[in-house]
């Protein structure tokens, strides 16, 4: 592909190649410099909308404190006890400790919170009212 | 019924596979045994059960037993054979009871919140308690003399101990964070703490080797080994395998096993190389515990919490191999007696504890002309599971010994002979065997 470059006579710089998306974006730009900042704030808000940042419930962050719950195993209501770690859980169950992963970080319904590892699963109702 | 010898053959293998013969017995404790630690001076069994609130003694001579009541949720349990003490963490009550191995009176000391793990440091009579409830971020360290409890803090969420006491180290795992976690390190002279920094977090498992002054410690979030050189805190990692846990050291071999839970697979470390091999175990390996007399390894099965109800106990033989043995239901911890090299592991939800006899047994024999005439000189080999192979050559009277043999396996002894037609045996070793003759056939 041909790529030329020219600058324009306020300094602007753009290539005869580039797409008509980019153009216009290119224009849009020219004339109007202070939509700038309004790019870079929609740039990060969409950036940090696509980190972690560790299990919610209500929009609250539960990262780092333990909570008691249940959960049923062959039939039988067992009490565990469960800390999030961002996309990790421990699960605290007969006094042993399983490293789980959430299967969603947004806890809508504290009485189905889905945790999983390799080889199991469990439906935790979490006591987070 | 041509293959009725082969169905005997097989019903009489799985017939010897009850507890009392596999696993030389199996005592009942109390609710729920999850923690186990052994006296080898005094040959006792303390049995930690989580919801009984007690602690079982096992006498280990005449596997009698006796309660003692402790606090809510005994986890861990812990041996000071000097004094004679036994600790036991309790994890609801945030306390320690303190046993006395003698009399079996109990002290209570309150520590942080919800204790986790529990280790004893015999040389200077020290106890220490990773207090793991929200908060605590600290360990909690008994005079072993006066009892009195002084704390150390830490980073958040301490869940195992190590120590080293020839150096008077002790090493904290911590789970807290899935990466830029780290190893606590306390110095028992001053009580004061210095956090080696490590790449993973959920360090389950803690060990140490006092030969070569090294600590290794599982991460649970990035499947690896972290292998600390001391005195200079220098960190090298190790690859594992997936959701590394529960490690034991080999001192005598300097080698190092860690279990992977969802891989089902132990990793086996060469400590002077760093070197791995990953050696296939049973399903959902839990726990493992070395004995270095003998140098076999013992691999534990979690069964629940693990959504699974039948247990096994491998063995380590060696490069590759693993054996089976059946336990009973529940997640299993295991503990090693040394002296009289017997095994002890819980099953926690069988509310029990199999012994398992680990003496060697040898196979003594003869291989005999037909017309009873001792063949020397002859190849005689030994055959068993998990690739087990051994060779042996007659005397000048036909004589024939294999030693070193584990037991509750089947093995076959096949003679190979250019004059006389040898059948091959097969037995189930559960003792030594004496006179196993092989006699030509022509």
């Amino acid at each position: 592909m041909r790529r030329l470059q020219r600058t324009d006579n306020k300094g602007w710089t753009c290539f005869e190649s580039a797409s008509v998306l980019t153009k216009a974006s290119y224009f849009l730009i020219r004339q109007n410099r202070a939509i700038i900042p309004r790019m870079k704030a929609f740039i990060i808000s969409v950036l940090l909308a696509s980190v972690s940042f560790g299990a919610t419930y209500k929009g609250q962050s539960i990262d780092g404190r333990k909570f008691t719950a249940t959960t049923r195993i062959d039939g039988v209501i067992e009490p565990v006890t469960v800390r999030f770690d961002g996309k990790g859980v421990e699960v605290w169950l007969k006094g042993e400790i399983l490293p789980m992963k959430l299967s969603d970080e947004v806890i809508d319904d504290s009485n189905s919170v889905t945790v999983y590892d390799g080889k199991r699963e469990f439906v935790l109702k979490v006591d987070l009212e | 019924m041509k293959y009725l010898p082969q169905i005997i053959a097989l019903l009489l293998f799985s017939a010897s596979f009850t507890f009392a013969d596999v696993l030389g017995g199996v005592v009942s404790v109390a609710g729920e045994p999850i923690a186990i630690a052994v006296n080898e001076q005094t040959n006792r069994i303390y049995v930690a059960c989580r919801s009984a609130n007690t602690v079982t003694v096992i006498d280990g001579n005449t596997y009698g037993t006796s309660l003692v009541p402790v606090g809510t949720e005994p986890i861990a349990v812990a041996v000071n054979p000097v004094t004679n003490k036994v600790y036991v963490a309790n994890y609801a009550a945030s306390t320690v009871t303190v046993i006395d191995g003698a009399t079996n009176a109990t002290q209570t000391l309150l520590v942080g919140s919800q204790p986790t793990d529990i280790a004893v440091n015999t040389q200077t009579d020290r106890i220490y308690v990773t207090n793991n409830g929200d908060n605590a971020n600290s360990v909690s360290v008994i005079n072993g003399i006066t009892n009195a409890v002084t704390t150390v803090s830490t980073m958040a969420w301490p869940i195992s101990i190590a120590i080293n006491e020839v150096t008077n180290k002790i090493y904290i795992g911590h789970d807290s964070g899935s990466f830029n976690s780290q190893v606590t390190l306390i110095d028992g002279a001053t009580n004061t703490s210095t956090p080696i920094p490590i790449e993973g977090g959920r360090s389950y498992g803690i060990a140490v080797n006092p030969i070569t002054n090294k600590v290794y410690a599982t991460s649970a979030s990035t499947f690896s080994v972290y292998v600390i050189t001391e005195p200079s805190h220098t960190v090298q990692t190790v690859i594992a395998d997936t959701s590394p846990r529960d490690i034991a050291v080999d001192p005598v071999r300097n080698k190092i096993y860690a279990i992977n839970n969802n891989a089902d697979t132990m990793t086996v470390i060469d400590g002077a190389t760093n070197s791995t091999i990953n050696v296939p175990t049973h399903d959902s390996p839990w726990s493992v515990a070395v004995n270095p007399n003998t140098g076999r390894v013992y691999v534990g099965r979690c069964g629940s919490p693990c959504l699974g109800e039948s247990s096994t106990i491998g063995v380590y033989l060696g490069p590759l191999s693993i054996a089976a043995l059946v336990g009973q239901a529940g997640s299993q911890r295991i503990a090693v007696n040394k002296v009289t090299n017997r095994i002890f592991v819980t099953n926690s939800l069988a509310s029990s504890v199999s012994v398992v006899n680990a003496d060697d047994a040898s196979i003594t024999g003869r291989v005999l002309t037909p017309t009873g005439l001792g063949l020397r000189n002859t190849t005689v080999v030994l055959t068993g599971p998990y690739g087990i192979r051994q060779v042996a050559t007659t005397s000048s009277f036909g004589v024939f010994t294999f030693t070193g043999i584990i037991t509750r396996l089947n093995y076959t002894v096949s003679v190979q002979s250019k004059r006389y037609r040898f059948a091959p045996q097969t037995r189930l070793v559960n003792e030594s065997i004496t006179n196993l003759d092989m006699i030509g056939l022509e």
